[in-house]
């Protein structure tokens, strides 16, 4: 340890004697009560999402088969978006809208794959294109869980 | 309003601590202040408050993290210690066996004038006790870039401590 590892190590909390700037303590709190609105704002896309992919199934759109082969499918993506968001929200609140966003253009579908799926094919053909397609998906929304699952690990 | 007190009685407690801890990484009041801000921000949205061991250090890491990131920010790159450690040369500024009588005026003033790269060096391993393996790994560079970093941060920080003597003897 040099001369100034020392000084700098024996008179350690004058250094930190600045006072926070004034004011600072009411300014955070205005940003609690804000992040707060936020959160709760940016739960309804994701809600509202899930909500969709279950009405579509309830009222029947597709052939009982299909239909439950891509329920579970959209079942697992709605349920990882709310995971991912969940453990977003609650321990980096600050990516939240990075992570909605990247979550959005992740699953965000303008018409929906399996509605442009032609009628005549083979329902075996079917059900594999569903499954890589949707499958991608769901592998990149584990790969955003795993990221931050790996991070709160790694800072507690 | 639990989660309200909660916020106020960690920040009555740490506030100061983070940000001259962060004002000594960052260099500038509006920027510390932000981050303290986002460092109890990010306690405040914790939801596993309960799990973490030691809520100094966790506060301290986080902050720490929170003022690299700005300046990553502001350099616009990421790995920015390793672009300057290439593309500042190095130089002898003088003999640290020849150093000024330290005050602590004085050191925070000469802190607060050192590039951006010295200083963040200089304060994790000066003021935050952190050795170079350990800011290699925060701050994504290689160790030997921090510990060139620290050296030649070390000597301008020297040169200016003495250079602030003999202007005032």
């Amino acid at each position: 340890m040099d001369n100034l590892e020392k000084y700098v190590k024996d008179n350690r909390e004058a250094f930190d004697m600045v006072p926070v700037p004034e004011g600072s303590l009411d300014r955070l709190m205005a940003k609690t009560r804000k992040r707060t609105i936020q959160i709760r704002l940016r739960w309804i896309l994701p809600a509202a999402a899930a909500a969709a992919v279950l009405v579509l199934f309830v009222t029947g759109y597709y052939n009982n088969d299909e239909k439950l082969h891509l329920n579970r499918i959209l079942e697992g993506i709605a349920r990882s978006e709310v995971e991912i968001m969940s453990l977003v929200e609650n321990s980096y609140p600050q990516d939240l809208e990075a992570v909605g966003n990247t979550i959005r253009s992740i699953t965000a579908e303008a018409i929906p794959m399996y509605s442009l799926l032609p009628d005549e094919l083979a329902p075996k053909e079917r059900r594999k294109i569903l499954d890589e397609y949707y499958g991608a998906k769901l592998q990149a929304l584990g790969r955003v869980k795993e990221y931050y699952a790996h991070e709160m690990n790694n800072e507690l | 309003m639990e989660e309200t007190m909660d916020i106020r009685q960690v920040y009555d407690r740490h506030s100061r601590r983070l940000y001259n801890m962060s004002l000594r990484i960052v260099g500038d009041p509006s920027d510390a202040e932000e981050v303290m801000h986002d460092t109890l921000l990010k306690y405040h949205d914790f939801a596993r408050k309960k799990e973490l061991r030691e809520l100094s250090g966790w506060l301290s890491s986080v902050c720490i993290r929170k003022s690299i990131d700005k300046l990553r920010e502001r350099h616009r790159y990421r790995n920015f210690l390793e672009r300057c450690a290439r593309e500042e040369p190095p130089e002898t500024i003088c003999d640290s066996a020849e150093e000024a009588e330290y005050d602590i005026g004085r050191i925070k003033e000469a802190m607060a004038s050192l590039p951006d790269h010295y200083r963040l060096v200089l304060s994790l391993h000066l003021f935050e006790g952190y050795d170079y393996e350990e800011i290699a790994q925060i701050t994504s560079a290689k160790e030997s870039t921090i510990r060139t970093l620290y050296m030649r941060g070390r000597q301008k920080l020297a040169a200016m401590l003495k250079k602030t003597d003999n202007g005032q003897s």
